[in-house]
């Protein structure tokens, strides 16, 4: 190990009643990085930051920050900072006020807390709005009041509670990067939930997929978008065409014999022979060819309908079996009109084998 | 935190408000139990206690052998009690019906009004809520005597040759009651109606429901809770009033509480009095509980 | 929001005639010359003087004044943990018990709360005063004080508390600084409502005072089962005033503070 994680969770489990919210969940998280826990609501990564924050105890496992166990360590001897999805401003105090919180918690000088009160503000850009109190504010203006009263006391691990959940979407993709500057410039760990998989996409340096209180699957957002593990994670994030069917083996080449057609992509270790296995591929994968081309991942089909996004178009494509398949196509390409016949292509390595 | 147990913090926070529930509330209503079952005697107090700690366990087996349900025989066979209670339950039950008849286009009127003068209008009906309430019964007497301000009015008009007789009947508590917690009515119903989405009126509309057909298959219905509320919030009260049935009824205006009240002052039978407020509570006791199994079935299906 | 103006309108104008008749006659007859308090003889205001020289009649207010004060206090205080016990410990054994006691004051009848009071302050040879009183006027008013202020805490974020903690604030200054700040509106309007449903008490006062501590309800109440005078609708008068005065400042205070 290079450096002691800020955050673990070891083996950690929260039951509310009969339900498990979070089940056996392990993740270290190292200093410094912007981690996303990702998932529909109900998943548990909420659960699972409030464990971190120390608003819930979990019934099994550990919370570890920087190395020392925090299990039972009550939310305000925690050297960690929370964003609340509501921001939770004190209504009664004004903008400085609230920033200043933390710090005469902590019992600073006044000094001290003026000089930092101000740093904060600066950096949210509050200039000018010291004095206003909450519902004086606008949205964005909650948002990073919020993020520099969490930030005053200098943790070294931020929570995120969907940081963004509350703004519009242009100002959405405004402060993703504003949140991704902010990080990147005091070197503390970020570590945001969020049922968005473009925020956790463009943010996040690692992402963790959760599923019924457990980890679906860990890894970097190209990674998990390019070799999801399973089906949930692939239909998760982003768009995907599935093609189920039986596989046979051929050295390097694995056949699915799908319903629309025949499948070929790469094979890998551990595939059992004569199996039901889908074939996932993106629609920015899959491109129109020629009518009379022939052979493997090819799909014959007819154009159902066209969604223009401007840059790209999405075909939603009937094929023989009577499922829609998505293409994406850039809009400056050539392609079919709805209710015109359209082969589909793809590359073996365009597909990922998952288990059906 | 583990159910069933509180940190110690908490418990002591809990124990300042139990004990004094226990103290001023529970052990005095234990007590009214406990003397409905002694027997009245002339001295004072004027009851021989059923139990005493004294007596030791023996003694209190001994006794409640002896247990004395005489106060509650007294109470089937006289006649007061029995006519008490149901001149009460009938003056409560129609002053209630009364009271939603105004109450209820008084709340849709004020939640109908332009927003801006909304919470000024549920404002100002409730606001005599806050001012003494022996004052607001008082102000009656005035109005209903013979010679009072509605005979004056209502011989000035023409209406009527000779005085009417209201005060000191049952009319004149029925017109009390409604009035005296005409706010508490009011308050729950509107409550209920202006969380009503409008939107809900217009769909109806849309869908080519008339203004009455609306008024009886939306808006009334979603109503309900409200309705029930105020209905209860105002009957249970008002089953056990006194001063409304002291003040403007007649000799002959049997209340619960007013007879409660005399059996206690006047006529010293505690235990009778006592044997009474006992009936009474689990006569109101079967509402509230049925109110609030409605709540919470209510709370469920949301 | 379309309804037809006129009924509505006309609702309004005899609901309101129907509230408020009753209290203006009142208040204008207390201004009669005459001893009959129904027909009009003239503007005066011998009763109001008349009023202040009924030493029995000020003594009975000061009473009740001092009464209501106290017990308030104690209902706010009383009403606040049981508000917080109610809203935020969770489950704890015999929790139906207490949540019983405290709503059903709310509704019982108040010669069922009065008897049972006397019941326990003779069982345990208590004098009957100025104390029974305001323990009587406490009792009940706390339930209406524990409803009001846990209405309040309902409606109040918990993130916030929790956004102390993380910040933190340890649970003493989570409460000072926090808790109490927001809460303190419910605790104003909890305590007014105690005092002012204290001193309008009739029927627990008369069970629970003793000699020597007459309240101004009582005061009252044995005038009037005498007769109508206008000396009471001067007195009533000034109790409106004086009602009506406090609701006025509340409001605009409540105004104010939301603007």
């Amino acid at each position: 190990m290079l450096q002691t994680p800020i955050l673990q969770f070891e083996q950690v489990s929260k039951r509310f009643g009969a339900t498990a919210a979070v089940d056996g969940v392990s993740i270290d998280i190292a200093p410094g990085e912007f981690f996303a826990l990702l998932g529909p609501s109900g998943c548990g990564k909420t659960t699972l930051m409030r464990m971190a924050a120390g608003f819930e105890r979990p019934d099994e496992g550990r919370v570890l920050i920087d190395g020392a166990d925090a299990t039972d360590t009550p939310p305000h001897r925690r050297p960690v900072n929370m964003m609340f999805q509501s921001y939770a401003l004190f209504p009664h105090m004004s903008v400085a006020d609230n920033i200043a919180f933390g710090l005469k918690a902590a019992g600073s000088s006044r000094d001290a807390i003026a000089a930092r009160v101000s740093e904060m503000v600066r950096l949210a850009q509050l200039q000018g709005l010291e004095k206003r109190k909450p519902h004086q504010l606008s949205g964005g203006q909650k948002q990073r009041t919020a993020l520099a009263r969490a930030l005053a006391r200098g943790t070294k691990l931020l929570l995120l509670d969907e940081p963004l959940g509350a703004l519009d979407r242009k100002l959405r993709e405004e402060t993703q990067f504003e949140l991704m500057d902010i990080q990147k410039r005091l070197g503390a760990a970020f570590v945001v939930v969020t049922h968005d998989q473009d925020e956790a996409m463009s943010m996040a340096d690692r992402i963790a997929v959760m599923r019924a209180g457990k980890i679906e699957q860990i890894g970097a957002p190209a990674d998990i978008y390019e070799r999801p593990r399973s089906r949930y994670v692939a239909e998760f994030i982003g768009e995907v065409n599935l093609f189920e069917g039986k596989a046979t083996r051929r050295g390097d080449v694995l056949r699915i014999e799908a319903q629309d057609g025949e499948i070929e992509a790469p094979s890998r270790e551990g595939l059992v022979d004569g199996a039901t296995l889908a074939c996932a591929v993106r629609p920015e994968r899959i491109r129109f060819a020629a009518a009379d081309a022939s052979g493997a991942n090819r799909l014959a089909g007819v154009v159902h309908d066209v969604a223009y996004r401007g840059d790209h178009r999405v075909f939603r494509v009937r094929l023989k079996s009577g499922a829609l398949a998505r293409v994406a196509a850039p809009s400056a390409l050539p392609a079919p009109q709805p209710g015109e016949a359209a082969t589909l292509a793809f590359d073996a390595d365009a597909c990922v084998v998952l288990d059906a | 935190m583990p159910r069933g147990g509180l940190a110690r913090g908490r418990l002591s926070a809990l124990a300042i408000p139990y004990g004094w529930l226990a103290l001023f509330f529970l052990a005095p209503l234990a007590l009214v139990a406990k003397i409905s079952l002694s027997k009245s005697i002339i001295a004072q107090p004027p009851y021989e206690p059923a139990f005493r700690a004294s007596d030791g366990l023996a003694g209190w087996l001994e006794k409640a052998r002896m247990f004395s349900v005489a106060a509650y025989r007294g109470l089937g066979e006289d006649p007061l009690y029995l006519e008490s209670y149901l001149s009460s339950l009938a003056i409560a039950g129609v002053s209630t019906l009364l009271a939603l008849l105004v109450a209820y286009p008084l709340a849709l009127a004020i939640a109908r009004s332009d927003p801006k003068r909304r919470s000024l209008l549920i404002a100002l009906a409730v606001a005599p809520f806050w001012t003494s309430f022996l004052i607001r019964v008082y102000a009656w007497i005035a109005i209903l005597k013979d010679e009072g301000f509605l005979n004056h009015a209502l011989m000035a008009l023409g209406l009527i040759d000779a005085p009417l007789t209201i005060y000191a009947t049952n009319v004149a508590v029925v017109i009390g009651i409604v009035y005296s917690y005409l706010p508490f009515v009011v308050l729950p119903i509107y409550n209920s109606l202006e969380k009503q989405d409008a939107a809900l009126r217009e769909a109806a509309a849309d869908l080519g429901a008339g203004p009455l057909a609306t008024f009886w298959k939306v808006t009334l219905p979603l109503s309900a809770p409200g309705v029930i509320a105020g209905a209860l919030l105002m009957f249970i009260p008002a089953v056990g009033e006194f001063v409304i049935p002291d003040l403007l009824g007649g000799s002959d205006t049997i209340m619960i509480g007013r007879t409660m009240w005399n059996d206690f002052f006047e006529n010293r039978d505690w235990p009778a009095a006592s044997a009474g407020a006992i009936v009474l509570l689990i006569l109101l006791v079967g509402p509230i509980v049925w109110f609030e199994r409605r709540q919470t079935k209510g709370q469920g299906a949301q | 929001m379309t309804t037809a103006r006129f009924p509505r309108v006309a609702t309004l104008v005899f609901g309101f005639a129907f509230l408020y008749a009753p209290i203006a006659l009142l208040v204008i007859y207390s201004f009669n010359a005459s001893k009959l308090v129904t027909v009009w003889a003239g503007f005066s205001t011998r009763w109001y003087a008349s009023l202040f020289s009924n030493t029995a009649l000020i003594a009975s207010a000061k009473i009740s004044l001092q009464v209501a004060a106290i017990s308030a206090i104690i209902a706010t205080f009383n009403g606040t943990l049981a508000a917080f016990a109610l809203e935020r410990f969770g489950a704890f054994r015999t929790r139906s018990v207490f949540v019983g006691a405290i709503y059903a004051p709310l509704v019982i009848p108040e010669v069922i709360l009065g008897l049972s009071l006397l019941l326990i302050f003779v069982a345990l040879g208590v004098d009957r005063g100025f104390w029974t009183i305001v323990a009587g006027h406490a009792t009940f008013t706390m339930c209406f004080a524990a409803v009001v202020i846990r209405a309040r805490l309902a409606g109040m974020d918990r993130s916030l508390e929790e956004a102390a903690m993380d910040l933190g604030a340890g649970p003493v200054m989570t409460f000072a600084r926090v808790v109490l700040p927001q809460l303190a509106p419910a605790l104003v309007s909890a305590w007014m409502l105690a005092f002012i449903l204290s001193l309008d008490d009739l029927v627990i006062a008369s069970f629970t005072s003793g000699p020597g501590s007459t309240t101004l309800p009582m005061r009252i109440y044995s005038q009037v089962r005498l007769g109508v005078t206008p000396e009471i609708n001067a007195m009533s008068s000034l109790l409106l005033a004086a009602v009506g005065l406090a609701l006025l400042i509340s409001a605009i205070a409540s105004r104010k503070r939301d603007s």
